[in-house]
């Protein structure tokens, strides 16, 4: 990853869980059938696995536990969504020493911020949502991101706030927001918001079809970020 | 289509943080009669939508584009003061692509952040629209580079450094205010 990269996953632009496109996924592992000008497979380096998070969360949803944990675990790069997603697996099937094993990880995550406020997004207890984002403050989130935690809050007053300091700190976004999350009547997605939409987006919706209550056990036990 | 020119303004800097803290205020309160007062309109025009932020979520036409403007022009009248105004649409063409002025980084680099609209408030901006600030030694430090370079400069350039030594302090270049 090169340090522009490592600077946007940073600053929560991009998501690292975001799966690449199918067909680049495919051209990374066909091995034989490599197209004219592509380059030779590194020694040495796995391939990627054909296997996204979406995969794993439909075992889930089809009550398949044991299959979603054999593809978090293979999915699991050392760090983002997937990791967290894994040890809260762990935690569930009363796995203790992998649990044990992946918290030091869970607990070093970058951006600290981006998950506390993707769990206070999706949790219908506004007093943990709160304590969840005031944990993301501490841990420098920025204001963008609070902002349009608050803004989809169910407790109307907070999301009314929420939206203006939204409105504020990156109009474009709240104007995708409103459309997009809020469907506000006449809103229209803004095209200079899709990257920090999508990437915010992204893990919100895989926690929620994970389950949030499993992922915020895990993150209090894991404790204050490092 | 004609194309806009562009118009420089002296900035309050002050006067536009009291009026976003007071606009923030009114939207984050809903408050309809504290929105209505300060973009002077009657507070039956704030009542198509449920709450009073929700008007500057959507995109400005139709029957919610008077609420827009009427906030643009209540920002225009309490911090702007207009001092230049370009009679050549072909002004921003040359700010960003004329020779003699790109070979200066600093020069460069100051119209770009004059032209850069993430760099005013959001109720400032419009789609398609050009504008930017500079603060009070940025503006000076831009004037004083296009003075030295004068003689390279085309003519709208020239009257465009004449209009920023016009400016006093701080300044935002607009097309569409």
């Amino acid at each position: 990853m090169s340090w522009l990269e490592r600077l946007k996953v940073k600053l929560g632009v991009v998501d690292p869980d975001v799966d690449e496109p199918v067909e680049a996924g495919a051209a990374a592992t066909a091995g034989s059938g490599r197209a004219r000008g592509e380059r030779p497979p590194l020694d040495g380096l796995e391939p990627a696995s054909q296997q996204s998070l979406d995969d794993a969360l439909a075992a889930r949803e089809r009550g398949d536990l044991v299959e979603m944990r054999r593809l978090l675990e293979e999915l699991d790069r050392g760090k983002g969504l997937r990791l967290v997603l894994r040890a809260a697996a762990a935690l569930e099937a009363g796995d203790e020493s992998t649990v044990e094993a992946l918290l030091p990880k869970v607990r070093a995550e970058e951006p600290a911020w981006r998950l506390p406020l993707q769990l206070a997004s999706v949790l219908e207890d506004a007093v943990r949502a709160r304590e969840l984002r005031a944990r993301a403050e501490r841990a420098e989130a920025p204001k963008w991101a609070l902002a349009w935690s608050r803004a989809l809050s169910p407790e109307a007053d907070e999301q009314r706030r929420g939206l203006v300091e939204l409105l504020a700190a990156d109009p474009a976004l709240a104007r995708t927001v409103a459309a997009r999350d809020l469907a506000i009547e006449g809103a229209v997605a803004d095209g200079d918001a899709s990257d920090r939409y999508a990437a915010f987006a992204h893990g919100r919706q895989c926690l929620r079809r994970f389950g949030p209550a499993l992922v915020l056990q895990l993150i209090d036990r894991a404790g204050a970020p490092r | 289509m004609s194309r806009s020119t562009l118009v420089l303004y002296e900035l309050e800097r002050a006067r536009l943080k009291a009026f976003s803290t007071e606009l923030e205020a009114a939207l984050a309160n809903d408050d309809r009669v504290a929105l209505a007062a300060l973009l002077d309109l009657d507070d039956t025009a704030l009542v198509r939508r449920p709450r009073l932020v929700d008007h500057f979520l959507v995109p400005e036409r139709g029957s919610d584009a008077p609420v827009h403007e009427a906030l643009r022009r209540a920002a225009r009248r309490r911090a702007l003061v207009p001092r230049w105004t370009s009679d050549n649409p072909a002004l921003e063409g040359r700010l960003r692509a004329f020779d003699a002025l790109r070979d200066d980084a600093a020069a460069s680099a100051a119209v770009d952040r004059l032209l850069n609209p993430r760099r005013v408030p959001w109720y400032l901006r419009r789609p398609a629209a050009t504008c930017g600030w500079l603060d009070g030694p940025g503006r000076e430090e831009l004037a004083r580079r296009l003075a030295r370079m004068r003689s390279s400069l085309t003519p709208e350039l020239r009257a465009f450094a004449d209009g920023l030594d016009a400016v006093r302090g701080d300044v935002i270049a607009h097309d569409a205010l």
